[in-house]
């Protein structure tokens, strides 16, 4: 296992690898994934989670090279439209040995909240066929193609690979982190915090997604969330477990609410305030007194809360 | 049976007895300027939920213990779970400023009976604690020009070299609730500099006439001046010194004194 940066770069150079390929990118770990299993994998494809990747390679890998790999929203929604539950087969893979826990769940993670938005279909071209993976995988399950060799394949092709249990050695998938190239940091300046705040939006800002910074406001219990947001201004018994909570304040009577959100947003308040000690006792990241977000957003907006920073995004 | 008991005679209890609130408060007086008072005991709540009325010594006790106070109390719940070093309960149980004496026993039901209410138990269920008993803890009513908190420790970024003070106009309940975005003062001890963050404050609420009312405010600049942030930074201190722990405290001015209401240990802090 690496230990820092410096030795990751330079056991990579050892083995003629980009350090940018050994990150926890969905298609680095799929496809890692995949070699593993099909014995293809030398030790320097290990992944470390505990690798401090600095700032420039978390983007790289987040903006996922030419916006063919990494890119979690064709996957999810190739698989939606292919009548796979997406949830159901995540949560069908099993951990590979080689990842952490931490790891593994941030590769979860990252999926479920970005099925809502999807809708449209794509294929993906394979051998001058216009290929469905699903199709692809039953054809060879069902011994109607004996053996394919996939080369550059796309992510949503590795992934469903994987997904469908890797039917033994019949499909090979040849060179599959290709594809990754290094982006230019200037272009990112903008986007360094979203970029790092968290695997998905960036991640989705080549499938057309905006972000837009819309609030900010003190502090009061660290750590972040994104997810779609419920605007209440009282206990509100319909409301769904999980969502970011916008207010502009909270009382005692909302507590259970509180407790069943995964992010708490208020118009008013100082970090001493109600908002601020619950939230803080909850372990629940929180924003208080950003003045206007209640008028700013609705429910069901879509919202990253970075409460580190205290900056509050809407995502369209 | 001693249902009530003053600040004095409490002073020799348990926090079974009189609660974490009760025993907490009770530690500041009477070297901290705190609203005078008395306590209503964890036995008073037995009384209560067996018998389901108050014992009839009750308003001959109050009467004894309160009469040299003012016209108006605060009402407070002081459960034996309430404020401790974990959870805060935070406005989990009801609180009643501005009762006239005659009505503290009507007032004293209701904080017995917010004991049991949905929204606590539901805050309890999440903390997972158990049962627990409400003495009440009865204060002078104060009726604050400004107002707030300040904790001995950020808790957010959880550095003791820092306090954070927030202060507004009129009562602290609109700090406390967060109605309002009070002035953010952030203290370092190291540097003794103080950092102030405007807040924005239209109204507040004043205690005028045994009545609590909101009225607007204009506000401009900082709500505290240099000697009031001076003098509540120190008494913090002292406080935390006492406690040997980083506090959660609420203060009040009024006529130019400064009263303590309250001191807590921080929660959500290592």
């Amino acid at each position: 296992m690496f230990k820092s940066k410096e030795e990751l770069r330079k056991k990579s150079m050892k083995t003629q690898v980009n350090p940018y390929l050994q990150t926890t990118d969905l298609t680095c770990v799929a496809s890692s994934y995949l070699m593993a299993l099909n014995k293809l994998i030398p030790d320097a494809f290990k992944l470390d989670s505990e690798t401090e990747m600095g700032l420039h390679d978390k983007i790289k890998f987040w903006e996922g090279g030419n916006g063919e790999y990494g890119s979690y929203p064709k996957l999810a929604r190739h698989a939606l439209n292919l009548g796979l539950n997406v949830n159901m087969a995540l949560y069908g893979l099993k951990k590979p040995e080689f990842m952490t826990k931490d790891l593994w769940d941030k590769y979860m993670d990252n999926f479920l909240p970005i099925l809502d938005s999807l809708k449209n279909h794509e294929r993906f071209h394979l051998e001058e066929r216009d290929f469905n993976v699903l199709d692809l995988i039953n054809e060879v399950e069902n011994g109607k193609i004996p053996l394919v060799e996939i080369k550059y394949p796309t992510a949503e092709c590795t992934h469903h690979v994987i997904v469908r249990g890797f039917t033994g050695n019949k499909i090979k998938i040849v060179n599959p982190l290709n594809g990754f190239e290094s982006y230019n940091i200037d272009d990112f300046e903008e986007k360094i915090n979203i970029g790092y705040m968290k695997n998905f939006i960036s991640l989705s800002k080549p499938e057309g997604l905006e972000v837009k910074l819309i609030s900010a406001g003190l502090s009061a219990s660290k750590g972040d969330s994104r997810g779609l947001c419920q605007v209440i201004d009282k206990y509100d018994e319909n409301f769904a477990e999980g969502r970011i909570l916008v207010a502009s304040r909270t009382d005692p009577d909302m507590t259970p609410n509180m407790i069943s959100s995964s992010g708490i947003i208020t118009d008013q308040g100082g970090i001493l305030c109600h908002a601020a000690i619950v939230s803080r006792e909850l372990g629940i990241p929180c924003v208080v007194g950003t003045e206007k977000s209640t008028s700013l957003l609705e429910t069901g907006d879509f919202v990253y809360l970075d409460a580190d920073s205290g900056r509050i995004y809407l995502l369209k | 049976m001693k249902f009530i008991y003053s600040f004095d005679e409490a002073k020799k209890l348990t926090a079974e007895e009189i609660g974490n609130k009760s025993f907490n408060f009770l530690k500041l007086y009477p070297q901290f300027n705190v609203p005078m008072g008395a306590i209503v005991t964890s036995g008073t709540y037995d009384y209560f939920v067996k018998k389901n009325s108050l014992p009839s010594e009750l308003e001959y006790q109050l009467n004894k213990n309160l009469s040299n106070f003012g016209e108006f109390f605060s009402v407070r719940s002081s459960s034996t779970n309430e404020d401790s070093k974990k959870n805060s309960f935070a406005g989990q149980y009801s609180t009643f400023c501005g009762v006239k004496r005659k009505e503290i026993s009507d007032y004293i039901i209701k904080v017995f009976q917010s004991l049991n209410s949905v929204r606590s138990n539901a805050y309890k269920k999440e903390n997972s604690m158990g049962d627990d008993k409400m003495p009440v803890l009865i204060n002078e009513m104060i009726p604050c020009e400004k107002s707030g908190v300040i904790f001995t420790a950020d808790p957010v970024k959880n550095d003791r070299r820092r306090m954070i003070l927030e202060a507004a106009y009129g009562l602290g309940e609109y700090v406390v609730s967060g109605i309002i975005t009070p002035d953010n003062y952030n203290y370092n001890r190291d540097s003794k500099e103080v950092k102030l963050k405007l807040g924005s404050q239209n109204k507040k609420l004043i205690f005028e006439n045994g009545k609590i009312k909101e009225i607007s405010v204009k506000k401009e600049g900082s709500c505290l001046t240099k000697d009031e942030i001076n003098l509540i930074i120190s008494q913090a201190n002292d406080i935390e010194n006492l406690f040997q722990s980083p506090q959660d405290i609420e203060w009040g001015i009024f006529s130019n004194m400064l009263y303590i209401f309250q001191a807590r240990a921080i929660t959500g802090i290592k």
